[in-house]
């Protein structure tokens, strides 16, 4: 591997290493599974970082393998009986705020947005990370974005 | 709800991660790509291991930095009864003694030495033999293969390490004098079965200091790492805890408006802090400018490698590009006649300025 190919690739970690925590963590709920998931996404991109065609991936590269390395921890969850409570899982932010209503969305409405306004990745770089149609992507945003609205104007009718 | 109000609505609830985070994550990519540290462009600076362009390819090298220490702190920074004297009424050393045990393994932290720069912690370790004898062409050497820091101003820090000392002298020398042949089993355990595990702090951030900030060392899986195996074979796993505030050495000798050119680089040296144990420096020029080497004492002795491991900018900021550095040794900034720097690059001639 050439050492420009190993230089962006650090670049890239250090530059996105912060939102793509904020990803495991919008998955998986805890602050020290989250930093495994981008440990192990990070390795995995590295591990395959001759493979990837174009320096320009590399971003995409790395969402992509954290969002899998996050799922691969949810799996095995499903296997597992915990003995103790998992003290650093943080309770979903209250609802009532826009956050909230966004964590308490489906992943598959969840991550498109976040990674589109948190992270402000443009439409075609999404549809890259999550490997579904552009069209998807836009679809799914919009349909996320309704249902948070309609929440809220359920929350307002509720009070009056 | 507009857009912009859920986006704004992001950014107020982010989630941050945890302390420590983004020095973790630098250590693990420095475990990726093999050469014990990461070239960083971090703003517009590198982090350089400066014992990379000295290497010694010694089988069991494990990361640049740590070949050459001697046997303790004491020994290996030069701490001479003169130096304990000069610095007798400042906070440099420290003895906390915390001591620690868990799985019949007792760690006790024997000695620091701190100043504005760099934090060095001895770790003594009682009760335990690594299992360094490994297959024909395996390397092992001992680790602790969770290091864990959690300090006030977490972020301000710029390196961590923890390294077993491997007992070669600055030279890369065994005790007697001879050099170890590759294979060899290097000496970690002391005469009296202990070993020393020494942890390093670096920050390159100007007017830092380590004294009077809260500290906490987490030990855990005491063992060996080898090149047969990915993970490594632990023999104890602790953990072993260790709060106490730091002290250090806050003096600096400083020198400004030194407008020193540096030979024909074109680069002018403007200031200088001198601490114990480490240096910073601020130059003005354009393209490449030299790096700091090392010292020439009052009593004429140099000393040319002195420079361990630091940071220097890559690019200038307002015109000046910063510097700081490790030192390999305790020197007396009272007591350095010269600076000594070159171009980082192969055969490049020292440059000496003489200070005021």
């Amino acid at each position: 591997m050439d050492e420009r190919t190993e230089q962006l690739f650090v670049a890239a970690v250090r530059e996105k290493r912060r939102g793509l925590w904020r990803i495991a963590f919008s998955i998986l709920r805890s602050e020290a599974d989250a930093e495994d998931a981008v440990s192990a996404g990070v390795e995995r991109t590295w591990q395959k970082l001759a493979r990837i065609r174009s320096e320009e991936a590399i971003p995409a590269y790395l969402t992509r393998s954290v969002i899998n390395a996050a799922h691969d921890e949810l799996r095995r969850r499903k296997h597992l009986t915990p003995l103790e409570p998992l003290e650093d899982v943080l309770p979903a932010p209250e609802d009532g705020g826009i956050a909230g209503y966004v964590s308490s969305l489906e992943e598959k409405y969840r991550l498109p947005i976040l990674l589109r306004f948190d992270e402000e990745l443009p439409e075609k770089e999404i549809a890259r990370i999550l490997r579904i149609p552009r069209g998807t992507v836009s679809s799914r945003i919009t349909r996320g974005i309704a249902m948070i609205r309609s929440q809220m104007r359920q929350e307002e009718n509720d009070h009056d | 709800m507009t857009e912009q109000e859920l986006r704004q609505a992001l950014r107020d609830h982010r989630a941050e991660p945890p302390q420590g985070f983004d020095v973790r994550s630098d250590m693990m990519l420095a475990r990726l790509t093999e050469r014990g540290e990461v070239k960083v462009k971090k703003v517009s600076g590198l982090m350089i291991a400066m014992a990379v362009m000295l290497v010694l390819t010694l089988a069991t090298a494990v990361a640049a930095g740590i070949v050459g220490w001697r046997r303790g702190l004491e020994e290996r920074l030069g701490v001479t009864e003169e130096v304990r004297e000069a610095y007798g009424d400042s906070a440099l050393f420290d003895e906390p003694g915390l001591r620690a045990e868990q799985d019949g393994v007792a760690v006790t932290l024997d000695e620091c030495i701190v100043d504005s720069g760099v934090a060095y912690m001895a770790f003594r370790v009682h009760g335990w033999q690594p299992r360094l004898a490994g297959g024909e062409g395996e390397s092992r050497v001992p680790q602790f293969d969770g290091l864990q820091v959690e300090m006030d101003g977490m972020e301000e820090l710029t390196f961590i390490e923890g390294l077993f000392f491997d007992g070669l002298d600055s030279e890369g020398r065994l005790a007697d004098g001879s050099r170890p042949q590759n294979g060899d089993v290097l000496p970690y355990v002391n005469e009296d079965g202990d070993l020393v595990y020494i942890v390093r702090l670096f920050s390159n951030q100007e007017d830092f200091a380590f004294a009077g900030r809260k500290i906490r060392v987490t030990l855990r899986d005491l063992g060996v790492s080898s090149s047969w195996y990915q993970r490594a074979l632990v023999d104890a796993e602790g953990p072993w805890v260790f709060d106490w505030t730091l002290r250090g050495d806050t003096r600096q000798r400083t020198l400004e408006g030194l407008d020193a050119p540096l030979g024909d680089t074109g680069a002018v040296l403007e200031s200088a802090r001198l601490s114990p144990v480490s240096v910073s420096l601020c130059l003005r020029g354009e393209g490449a400018v030299p790096w700091f080497c090392g010292f020439r004492l009052k009593d004429g002795t140099v000393l040319e490698t002195l420079a361990e491991r630091g940071y220097a900018d890559e690019e200038a900021a307002d015109g000046l590009y910063r510097q700081k550095w490790m030192l390999s040794r305790i020197v007396d900034p009272a007591q350095v006649q010269s600076l000594l720097l070159a171009l980082p690059e192969e055969g490049a001639a020292l440059i000496e300025i003489e200070l005021p």
